[in-house]
């Protein structure tokens, strides 16, 4: 499969997916009129990506500075979907969570959402910035 | 997914068909019990997540509130101050305006006016008079020029705000600082 990258807007994030690596981007902020609409795209991809059987392991870096209650659901999907992907793939699953220094909520934020997929996450205080 | 509760919907469908078939079994409502119960708790947590950004916010929509609050008194008090410095500035142009004008004309008055009026209508008083009439006309004439020089300074600053490139601080409501940005006007 192709490579996959939305670039980003005012308000919704960046989203980047490489084939060859396995690794993910979610950065930036994400609340767009319509969050099922944007984030359907992304899902369609994985849907799609665990069908081919060319899955390999995968890196999610999210790293995100606002996102509004309907891309918060999206974005649970899209992690749970990809998790279960992984899983029946057998693949191995990481995600880091980026956020800033100061930031407690998203900190906080990371580990709510990382306790409701069942998850480990590796968290990174070093910014979200687009790598 | 074509809404945002497309799992929910799934679920609640698939057990419905179920019913509606009368085909359930003691397995089938564990499951859904158990699904039902995952729902509820994604949704608690989402509710958890969701308040705490939305209190972000509003911490955020506060500091901007009284960050505006605080930037229209400071411009208020230096559109004063500026006001202030602008008519004191004007006034003393005018000032020294008048003060070259009343030389001229005492000394026009002292030289020619005075003596011709003298000479041809005779009467002294007429000329104390004329020197009354010229003071008041003096006072009025220095109104009117300090307004029209500060008609003109204000039209200058208005012209040179207008041309220069516009610099607005943003307020970075979830950093919480402050930013500038320079666009043309």
């Amino acid at each position: 499969m192709e490579n996959f990258t939305i670039e980003p807007s005012p308000l919704t994030p960046f989203v980047s997916f490489d084939n060859q690596t396995g690794i993910l981007e979610l950065k930036g902020r994400s609340s767009p009129d319509n969050a099922v609409v944007f984030y359907e795209q992304v899902i369609s991809f994985f849907d799609q990506y665990f069908v081919t059987g060319e899955a390999g392991d995968i890196t999610i870096n999210v790293g995100l500075e606002y996102f509004n209650t309907s891309s918060l659901k999206c974005i649970f999907q899209i992690l749970r979907r990809i998790k279960d992907g992984a899983e029946k793939a057998a693949r191995t699953l990481e995600i880091n969570w980026f956020y800033e220094e100061d930031d407690e909520d998203m900190l906080e934020t990371g580990e709510d959402i990382s306790s409701l997929l069942d998850m480990e996450f590796n968290y990174h205080s070093e910014g979200v910035g687009i790598s | 997914m074509s809404n945002l509760f497309q799992d929910e919907n799934d679920i609640l469908e698939e057990f419905q068909k179920k019913i509606d078939n009368k085909s359930y079994t003691h397995e089938d409502v564990i499951t859904f019990k158990e699904q039902f119960e995952g729902q509820t708790a994604e949704s608690q947590v989402m509710l958890k997540i969701s308040d705490r950004l939305q209190k972000r916010l509003d911490t955020a929509n506060t500091k901007i509130k009284e960050k505006n609050e605080e930037i229209v008194s400071k411009n208020e008090k230096l559109n004063e101050a500026l006001d202030n410095l602008m008519k004191a500035r004007v006034g003393k142009k005018a000032s020294t305006i008048m003060f070259t004008a009343t030389i001229l004309l005492f000394v026009s008055e002292e030289l020619y006016v005075g003596p011709l009026l003298e000479y041809f209508v005779g009467y002294a008083y007429l000329i104390l008079i004329l020197k009354g009439a010229v003071a008041i006309g003096l006072k009025s004439f220095e109104s009117v020029l300090e307004n029209i020089f500060v008609n003109g300074a204000k039209k200058k600053i208005v012209k040179e705000a207008r041309s220069e490139p516009r610099e607005t601080k943003t307020y970075n409501i979830l950093e919480g600082s402050m930013s500038k940005q320079s666009s043309a006007a």
